[in-house]
């Protein structure tokens, strides 16, 4: 007991006097375990969120339609019969809308919302929760059973500021719902059955008071457990009926890839720690090998060499561990903000204690398997080779080998913590593979580079280039394994680098000079005068209105299924269109059609309106429409007031007034017309520039935040690796200096050939990172054109690789090059 | 213990490097033995192979041909970790630089030792015990940056003879120090000689270190070429 009381305590001691080294190593710990836990977070909540099952899907046992909307009478009147007869146990009536416009009491700014739900709270959702974050232990139905109440799912609430008792107001582009009616929120909605956000809740009887018609209803979602014998009742009715039991569910094979790259990404920030870990325990322990032979003359076997410096390196896992545990909590956070925020899933995450604890235990196990290496060939020293710093002369075969072997031999517990971690014996040993052939590849590479440039490298008579080139010569091996962890540090960073660039790109491209009309005022026919009163006194000219009628059903001889948006565009001046063929708008009774639709003028087009009568229009003639920031195309046909008129002035739908503001006052302006007028709804310029930009800000921020742990990591393999060159050519170091070399000889030697290091991995580097982002865009539908790294970003990334390089070459070398060269010759001779 | 029985016996012993593909016979076929309480010393030029035999005894080295017995011990054959386990039961070894554990106090350099053994007993009890014999019982912990060099020898003196070892081992004790200091080293080894009937050997090429010996071994080219028999000092087991 007494032995591994002393044990700990010198591993203890250790570890203190390894100084930043020992922080670094810890670090690297951090950082996998950090990665691990916060991609392992990250996948966990989307797993979460994707989950799914037919009955979520459908929404019940059965979800039945009919082509047309129905109301709540007409539901009552087929389900309460059966489920009276038991044939069904309960059903809910859905009204759901999608894309609806949102404005609060406080901006008249518009929101979009993806989807309404008028549900009936009792009985609603059939299968799954509407779970209600605030007020605490509430549900649906106690928060929605008044007249004009609604629950708002959270994202909504976090990102417009809303909380209960606020109102809200809500339409559509085609004024199906009236914009009068405020709702006023009663709770927030932590979760639902799909788990996916920017969704409102509110009763049957609030629907019908939007809406002001009854036949508002979608489908009815169905409980039964006589699915078949209830669909065929259901479908005698003229229902269209969908069961759940006849769904077949498969997991996105793009869903199942995604999860696995975020884990996947945790193992490689993993293996990265690792590399640092197996870097700073090599520097470390080889800085000890005197003390390894004090040891082992005092008796020490190789066996309690190892249990020493194991114990020492499971110390360190777990202090690095708990700090990469703790630090995965507010990057997951992070992360997940920004995940939120640009996907509409409503993400969960909770600090899970098995994924913590699992991490923290993989962290230790990481730690003493990448450290193995270092501790076994320290430990292995022989005293006598010590004592007398006898090296190795050059680099034997058999040594390659063996190190090869002990790789191999711990890559096996490896595999077992990434199987574990990630599920599977195939995924865990195919991302070990994925590694090794990444590193095998980028080795070959980087050497067939090294040896071209070393061969073609003119000297110029330059002694000390010459110098330079012949050492690297010698120890090309072990300089591709330098240039491997630069290569990762550089890349890493230089990816992040190259990210924000284009994210701050595309920033720069959605953030023109905006010119013409930049702000929009939805309202209603009635109220336009005093919007176009209230904005001239703002100060505002050239406001112009857009006119549309209520969507009716529009048909034209020659097209079939012609789009079903029924509304027709009134103008009095072609101010927002060009008319491209056809008489003077206003000058002839007819209909223009959108140009690029192609639609024959010689025929003709027939109008129905809501109250079923059908109007036949000539097509007069052709025009072209040009958007603009807040202007949206126009593509509906598009008649002049006389013609309006003729149609018997069918009802209007709302008015979208548009205005030209001084840029930097279109804000304040959107927002004093939003305040005077409660019932109507803003957008300008500025604020759906904001919006359009959302996204990219996110990635930008994302990362930002990448981008500072790869520079941590960066900076660790670089400092690494050249520490541990330094070390090994003390001697050599010494020798130079007592032939007369000055500690700037020495020193600018040092710079030349980490230079000519530096140069190599940061322009494999650079090509890596375009290979990567030329992958991705290629890959991904949604990129748009081939990307490229901007050259300033290339010589930005190239000047850092080489800096960081030099600096902590120059750092490493700078004590060795200072000593006086008898001191570190007595130490060999000694 | 018999006084006077062999403790070291070494017969027809070799140690050969390969330098390049060139062999070196560093050791060249040497038999001798040495007696229990016997003070030898091995004396010659540098590179005559004194540090390389002493390797060899201490066990942290093997021969490339020949047998090495140790308290009647065949050390020859022995593997790594068994050498180990002779290195810390029966020799003790003090260098010329000293060589403690910088982050450990006196004390605690002096434990290290014994808690590898597996009666270690107390082995805060008896670093303290072997320090304070060597004079150092107000120096306990102090770590070795803040003792002298004679200080920092004694606590390397005590380290090798806290395991009570057959024999001690010196690779110039006096190398790194004064010529009072080395006298003062000297003048410990012999009273710890005399209080525990120890073995000593000592490699030096400093006359006055060689004369505390009762007996010279002077290796010239890995042979020896003198048995120089007793010293004018001290007599073994005095």
């Amino acid at each position: 007991m007494q032995r591994y009381l002393f044990f700990i305590k010198y591993a203890l001691r250790g570890l203190r006097r390894g100084g930043q080294r020992v922080l670094i190593a810890m670090l690297a710990v951090g950082f996998g375990v950090m990665s691990l836990i916060t991609m392992g977070t990250i996948a966990q909540a989307m797993q979460n969120a994707m989950e799914t099952s037919p009955e979520l899907v459908v929404g019940g046992d059965l979800r039945i339609a009919k082509s047309e909307m129905v109301s709540n009478e007409e539901i009552s009147n087929l389900l309460a019969p059966l489920q009276a007869e038991g044939l069904i146990t309960s059903y809910s009536p859905v009204s759901e809308f999608y894309e609806f416009m949102m404005r609060t009491a406080d901006s008249s700014r518009i929101r979009y919302i993806s989807r309404l739900f008028g549900v009936d709270p009792s009985a609603y959702p059939i299968v799954g929760d509407v779970t209600i974050k605030e007020p605490a232990n509430s549900t649906l139905a106690d928060l929605t059973s008044e007249l004009g109440t609604t629950v708002i799912t959270r994202d909504i609430a976090d990102e417009y500021g809303l909380e209960m008792g606020d109102t809200m107001r809500l339409t559509s582009h085609d004024g199906e719902m009236s914009l009068a009616m405020p709702l006023t929120i009663t709770g927030i909605v932590n979760d639902n059955p799909s788990h996916m956000g920017r969704r409102i809740y509110y009763s049957l009887e609030t629907t019908e008071a939007l809406f002001s018609e009854t036949a508002i209803y979608d489908y009815v979602v169905i409980q039964t457990d006589q699915q078949e014998a209830a669909a065929t009742a259901i479908s005698e009715a003229g229902w269209f009926v969908q069961r759940a039991d006849l769904q077949v569910l498969e997991q996105s094979p793009n869903d199942e890839l995604f999860i696995f790259m975020v884990q996947g990404a945790g193992v490689l920030g993993l293996l990265v720690g690792g590399i640092g870990i197996a870097n700073t325990m090599q520097v470390l322990l080889t800085q000890r090998k005197q003390e390894v032979g004090i040891l082992k003359t005092l008796g020490y076997s190789q066996r309690d060499m190892i249990f020493i410096f194991v114990l020492e390196a499971g110390l360190l896992g777990v202090v690095g561990s708990i700090l990469g545990a703790l630090l995965s909590m507010v990057v997951a956070n992070g992360i997940m903000q920004i995940f939120s925020n640009s996907s509409s899933l409503l993400m969960q995450w909770n600090p899970d204690p098995l994924l913590m604890g699992g991490g923290i235990l993989i962290g230790i196990v990481t730690t003493v398997i990448f450290a193995m290496y270092a501790i076994v060939s320290v430990s292995s020293a022989r005293p006598t080779v010590i004592f007398r710093r006898e090296s190795k002369q050059g680099r034997s075969w058999r040594g390659i080998f063996t190190a090869l072997g002990f790789y191999v031999l711990l890559a096996i517990p490896f595999s077992v913590v990434t199987s574990l971690f990630l599920g599977s014996v195939e995924k865990g040993i195919g991302i070990l593979l994925f590694a090794l052939a990444g590193l095998v590849v980028l080795g070959v590479g980087l050497g067939i580079l090294t040896w071209v440039i070393l061969r073609i490298m003119p000297t110029f008579n330059f002694n000390l280039l010459r110098m330079a080139r012949n050492n690297m010569r010698k120890r090309a091996f072990s300089m591709i394994f330098a240039m491997i962890a630069l290569f990762v540090g550089v890349f890493t960073l230089g990816f992040a680098m190259t990210i924000i660039q284009i994210s701050l790109g595309q920033y720069a491209e959605r953030n023109p000079e905006i010119e013409g009309y930049n702000l929009q005022v939805l309202t209603d026919t009635d109220t336009v005068p005093e919007i176009v009163s209230a904005l001239e006194t703002e100060g505002v000219e050239a406001v112009n209105a857009r006119y549309s009628t209520s969507a009716g059903k529009i048909t034209f001889d020659a097209v079939d299924n012609y789009w079903d948006n029924g509304a027709l565009q009134i103008r009095s001046i072609p101010w927002d269109i060009d008319i491209l063929e056809g008489p003077e708008l206003g000058s002839d009774i007819g209909v223009y059609v959108y140009g690029p639709d192609e639609i024959e003028l010689e025929g003709e087009m027939s109008y129905t309106a809501l109250d079923g009568t059908v109007y036949t229009l000539p097509i007069l003639g052709r025009y072209a429409s040009s958007g603009e920031t807040v202007l949206n195309n126009v593509y509906q046909p598009v008649i002049s007031w006389e013609t309006y008129e003729s149609l018997g002035s069918p009802a209007l739908n709302h008015v979208e007034v548009y205005a030209i503001a001084d840029n930097a006052q279109v804000q304040a302006i959107a927002s004093t017309i939003g305040q005077a007028f409660p019932d109507v709804m803003t957008t300008n310029s500025i604020d759906l520039m904001e919006e359009l930009n959302g996204m990219f800000l996110n990635i930008f921020y994302f990362a930002l935040s990448m981008s500072g742990l790869a520079l941590l990591a960066g900076v660790m393999l670089i400092a690494n690796v050249v520490s541990l060159a330094m070390m090994e050519r003390r001697y050599e170091i010494g020798v130079m200096k007592a032939v007369g070399y000055t500690q700037s000889n020495v020193l600018l030697t040092i710079v030349l050939e980490y230079g000519l290091v530096g140069f190599v991995a940061s322009i494999v580097a650079i090509l890596g990172i375009q290979a990567m982002i030329t992958f991705i865009t290629l890959t991904q539908s949604a990129a748009e054109g081939m990307l490229f790294i901007e050259p300033i970003t290339a010589i930005v990334i190239l000047i850092i690789g080489l800096a960081l390089t030099q600096a902590t070459a120059l750092t490493a070398a700078w004590a060795p090059a200072k000593i006086r060269p008898l001191a570190i010759l007595n130490e060999r001779a000694s | 213990m018999v006084k006077n029985s062999i403790l070291i016996q070494a017969s027809h012993l070799s140690r050969t490097l390969t330098l390049g593909n060139e062999p070196l016979h560093v050791l060249k076929d040497l038999s001798f033995e040495i007696r229990r309480g016997e003070w030898v010393s091995l004396t010659g030029p540098s590179g005559s192979g004194k540090s390389t035999l002493l390797g060899l005894l201490a066990g942290i080295d093997t021969p490339t041909s020949g047998k090495l017995a140790i308290d009647g011990v065949d050390i020859t054959h022995m593997s790594e970790h068994q050498l180990a386990r002779i290195r810390n039961e029966k020799i003790g070894i003090v260098f010329q630089s000293f060589n403690l554990i910088p982050t450990l106090t006196a004390q605690e350099n002096v434990e290290i030792p014994l808690y590898i053994r597996t009666s270690a007993g107390d082995a805060q009890k008896q670093a303290r015990l072997m320090l304070q014999q060597v004079g150092l019982g107000d120096r306990l912990k102090h770590r070795p940056h803040q003792l002298s060099g004679g200080q920092q020898q004694r606590v390397a003196i005590a380290r090798a003879l806290v395991t009570k070892p057959a024999v001690l081992l010196a690779d110039e004790p006096t190398g790194n120090l004064d010529t009072e200091t080395g006298d003062q080293v000297l003048e410990l080894f012999a009273e710890l000689r005399a209080l525990f009937g120890l073995t000593i050997v000592v490699v030096t090429h400093d006359q006055q270190v060689a004369e505390y010996a009762d007996r010279t071994l002077h290796l010239v080219d890995g042979e020896f070429v003198r048995d120089m028999g007793e010293s004018l000092k001290y007599k073994a087991g005095a």
